[in-house]
């Protein structure tokens, strides 16, 4: 009995790991094939990726902790980028009558701005309408989506890939913060750090952390128990949305370009980083440390199957089936066993 | 205090009700069913890895924006091209390959190194 | 002292026996749910089960159907031995239940509700449904039945009795041999209630057995033949329905020894502190509630289920919507509109569903103690929450309730129904009410944890806090509260005070406008 016991916890421990198993034996297999792949400079290649797609990750948290989640996400990275690129850019062409390029710190405020107003129309219609956040956020990323092609249609830019952006924009985002044998390591990994604890604050050390962690444990009884749950619902997803809209000033510069397609399917990888990193859709459970170790193993994997020169197609599978089995892993954790 | 913990967690596996809210609010399945869905699951992955190693290499397009065809190439991560016949156009002078059509990106073919499946351009000039 | 009357009927005689459930004994964490309970039910014989709001009813019932697994016991249907895994199984082996809850989909017509999940065929091989068939066979049931609906209505346009008489029917159209009715007659009107008794009447004498559950005491001995009493989980006494008298029944079903169950009452009754005036409800049946709650009191509100106890809470504390009414604490009108307006004025609530509105299941014991007071916990001129301070209200909680965890940091999905309850009450407590609002503060609890709370109870009063306690277990009120308010068809049908009245008092006002 006791040796069958046994067994079953051995089991459990690996099925409910399974993820990492599988992850930890690519990882294995990758550098067995290709000893550069644990180099320095494919080390900090892995790094400033991951830091590069973590405030999306860490605003998207916030709303699977509701049990809820968002897919505008990647549209509203792709306007952030598009307006940051046209503002903070040597060739006017969304804006012809533009002498200079815009003062950074406004446009950086402006597209927090934009961020937080597709989280607010998110948030409102979610906590007001009760509409499932699935829907809702799907009509914004078709409106933004909308909203991205008229921006770019305008002036004299009809459409095309915004270039040409200002040095001081480039070299804030993607100019050295120091070099480790000749690596350099870009300015926005100091910024993801900044916003990872900035956003363990929030989540840990004040009310609205609390209280949002309540809500998306019990809806119900957060209420009773006297939370403004509207209130913390639209914030949540406004947080979001400010999220966003810093990833996308931050990839304007990192890629040097915005377009229509800047951002596409970010919000996979964020939702998929997040679930594997153990916030659950059950709602109410999270942690930052969890998302970035998510964000990190994610990057991993899919910098090593790089490295293998697996076909990008196949890499949509991959991480399809990985947001499958974290949801199933997941699944298991809660379920109580009848 | 151990015999107390044990308790608790006695208390829970005979809770008559399941907890599950959220997204999972109307899951109803058995711990054994998804123990399958799980490893099927994993075996899929690495099925698709394997697969995806298998056939490795990324396809490196050439797009002549009109002139005489290039054919694609296949390389592994980090491998430089082979420069392949410039190609020729009527009325234009071939000027390197760009990683967009607009001729803003330009590919150093002996230096640059394949990192992802792309499409390469023709830059031209009129003669 | 068990009360337990050995007077069972004797086994055979002329009829037969249809079912029987032989010692079922069914237990929940903590809580014994149905001590070595029998119930014999004869062909043609209307059997009625009756017993206090919790007293096993319903948990025999989900017993027989599949809901629960049964820890012990067997069932017997027609002698042989039957265990059915859900109501589906029960259904096809001719046991059905007409629901107190009516489950069905309101969308749909008559009879696709009646022949859900059986639709007949056009013929064997074609998948097709038959709705000509539906049709007739429904019309042809309804004709024998003498209930006038038409098949094709929408089950959603049609009032509640009439849809209970297509679950009848349906019930009927298996063939059933024993069917459950469950307080059958909760929303009927006394006409409809009529013409249940001769559909009842005509299954009796096809020979069907009906289990009959419910709480009027009139109807019962008007319908039934023979009488099975239920108390604490326990069988009491099955008796043929014309040796008992109404007086008989309410002592059997209450008649249990009040003796060192409840906390000594040393609280101090003082001025008026609670005002309410002519509360109405907006989308429930309440109306027109008006009392008075005074300082250090223990104020009960007794009824029926569906009688508006917990509506009137909800109420109180602004998490239903007021149609008209005033509240007044200290003299001065408070408006509480929402639970948040309602804790600034210090209210708080515990509420009757504990699971559902109740605990944060995957939360831990500190973030569902500290969740309404969180304003208390923050640094001076930081909106940051300091650790130190949620960990020391916590621990404070912990030991004034007297909760039994291993630690702060431990799901409270994973303590006792008792101890989450305390849990809650320490949660409240920390908001510094002034009047409590407890919607069954004990239900489903064992007795030990059940005095605890009633000690917590007296204590709060004796701090000079209001309590008011809805219960559905009258003993309880009478021995914790100092009056009793008891609501009748969301009415208040009337005030007693605890010490003089007694359970066939509250339970006549309680039936006042049922």
């Amino acid at each position: 009995m006791a040796e069958k016991d046994k067994l079953r916890k051995v089991g459990d421990i690996l099925l409910n790991n399974a993820m990492y198993i599988i992850i930890a034996v690519a990882v294995v297999y990758i550098t067995i094939m290709r000893p550069s792949f644990l180099g320095l400079s494919s080390i900090v290649n892995i790094i400033s990726l991951t830091a590069a797609k973590l405030p999306i990750a860490l605003g998207i948290g916030g709303c699977i902790v509701l049990t809820g989640t968002d897919i505008s996400a990647g549209r509203v990275v792709g306007l952030t980028a598009c307006i940051s690129a046209s503002l903070l850019t040597t060739a006017f062409k969304v804006f012809p009558n533009m002498a200079s390029a815009a003062p950074l710190p406004l446009v950086l405020l402006l597209v927090i701005g934009v961020g937080a107003l597709v989280g607010f129309v998110n948030g409102f219609s979610v906590a007001k309408f009760k509409l499932h956040p699935f829907i809702v956020t799907l009509s914004t990323q078709l409106i933004v989506y909308g909203i991205i092609l008229m921006y770019l249609m305008r002036g004299v830019n009809n459409g095309q890939t915004l270039s040409g952006l200002t040095d001081n924009y480039r070299s804030f985002v993607t100019g050295t913060l120091f070099t480790i044998r000749g690596v350099a390591v870009p300015k926005y990994v100091l910024y993801a750090v900044i916003l990872t604890v900035v956003m363990w604050i929030i989540w840990n050390k004040t009310t609205f952390g609390k209280n949002m962690f309540a809500v998306g444990s019990n809806e119900e009884a957060a209420n009773v128990s006297g939370v403004n749950v509207m209130r913390t619902i639209i914030m949540v997803f406004m947080l979001a949305g400010m999220m966003y809209g810093i990833t996308g000033f931050l990839d304007g510069a990192r890629i040097a370009s915005a377009n229509a397609n800047t951002g596409l399917n970010y919000e996979c990888d964020a939702i998929a980083a997040c679930v594997i990193g153990g916030v659950s859709f059950v709602g109410g459970i999270g942690r930052i440390s969890g998302i970035v170790v998510g964000v990190l193993l994610l990057q991993i994997i899919f910098t090593g199957l790089n490295f293998l020169a697996v076909d990008a197609n196949m890499l949509y599978i991959i991480k399809g089936l990985i947001i499958l089995i974290a949801c199933a892993i997941d699944m298991r954790k809660y379920l109580v066993r009848k | 205090m151990e015999e107390q913990e044990k308790n608790y967690s006695k208390q829970r596996e005979t809770a008559p009700q399941r907890q599950l809210r959220g997204l999972y609010a109307k899951v109803n399945i058995s711990v054994k069913s998804l123990n399958i869905i799980i490893l099927v699951l994993a075996a899929a992955i690495v099925v698709c890895m394997v697969i995806g190693v298998s056939n490795a290499g990324f396809i490196v397009q050439f797009d002549t924006l009109g002139g005489t065809a290039v054919e694609s190439q296949k390389h592994m991560y980090g491998e430089v091209i082979e420069s392949p016949e410039p190609p020729s156009r009527e009325g234009y002078v071939f000027d390197g390959w760009y990683l967009d059509q607009d001729a803003t990106r330009p590919w150093d073919v002996d230096n640059d190194i394949v990192t992802e499946s792309m499409t390469l351009y023709a830059g031209w000039r009129l003669r | 002292m068990n009360m337990q009357e050995t007077n069972a009927p004797a086994e055979g005689g002329t009829q037969n026996v249809l079912l029987k459930m032989e010692g079922i004994c069914k237990e929940f964490p903590g809580v014994k749910a149905l001590n070595n309970v029998s119930l014999t039910v004869k062909a043609g014989t209307v059997h009625a089960l009756m017993g206090e709001n919790g007293a096993g009813k319903s948990t025999l019932m989900k017993c027989l159907f599949g809901v629960y697994s049964k820890d012990s016991g067997d069932i017997y249907l027609e002698g042989k031995k039957v265990d059915f895994k859900n109501s589906k199984e029960a259904l096809e082996n001719g046991v059905a239940m007409v629901h107190q809850e009516l489950n069905q989909a309101l969308k749909r017509n008559v009879m696709d509700n009646m022949w859900l999940g059986r639709f007949p065929k056009i013929a064997g091989w074609c998948p097709l449904t038959s709705e000509k068939k539906m049709y007739d066979e429904t019309k042809r049931l309804f004709e024998d039945l003498e209930i006038s609906v038409d098949p094709r209505r929408i089950m959603s346009t049609m009032p509640v009795s009439q849809r209970q008489m297509v679950e009848i029917a349906k019930a009927v159209s298996y063939n059933s041999k024993v069917i459950v009715f469950d307080e059958p007659t909760s929303s009927l009107t006394e006409e409809e209630v009529e013409h249940l008794f001769k559909i009842i009447n005509m299954l009796r004498s096809r020979g069907c057995g009906i289990i009959y559950i419910s709480h009027k005491m009139e109807e019962i001995l008007r319908i039934s033949d023979e009488i099975t009493i239920m108390r604490d989980g326990q069988w009491i006494a099955t008796r043929s329905a014309q040796t008992l008298t109404m007086n008989e029944i309410i002592k059997l079903m209450v008649g249990r020894e009040l003796t060192n169950r409840y906390p000594e009452k040393d609280n101090k009754v003082g001025e008026p502190l609670l005002e309410v005036k002519s509360l109405s409800a907006m989308y429930s049946k309440l109306r027109d509630v008006s009392f008075v709650a005074n300082k250090g009191e223990v104020l009960g509100v007794a009824g029926l289920d569906g009688s508006g106890r917990t509506e009137l809470l909800e109420n109180i504390f602004g998490i239903a919507t007021r149609k008209n009414g005033e509240i007044y604490l200290h003299g001065k009108r408070v408006l509480n509109r929402n639970a948040r307006e309602s804790i600034a004025n210090k209210f708080a609530m515990l509420t009757e569903e504990r699971r559902a509105t109740g605990i944060f299941a995957i939360r831990d014991i500190q973030a569902n103690t500290t969740i309404s007071s969180l304003r208390k916990y923050r640094y001076k001129g930081v909106p940051l929450l300091d650790n130190k301070k949620l960990a020391e209200s916590t621990e404070w909680g912990i030991q004034a309730m007297h909760t039994k965890t291993p630690s702060q940091k431990t799901q409270i999905r994973s303590l006792s129904g008792g101890n989450q309850q305390k849990v809650i009450l320490a949660r409240w407590l920390l908001t510094d009410p002034e009047v409590l609002l407890l919607d069954e503060p004990t239900r489903g609890i064992d007795v030990g944890a059940k005095y605890e709370i009633y000690q917590l109870i007296l204590n709060l009063a004796k701090e000079g806090k209001t309590v008011i306690m809805v219960s559905s277990e009258m003993p309880e009120l009478l021995g914790v509260c100092d009056r009793i308010l008891v609501m009748s068809g969301g009415q208040l049908a009337g005030e007693v005070d605890a010490r003089t009245t007694t359970q066939e008092e509250i339970m006549t006002l309680a039936a006042k406008y049922a």
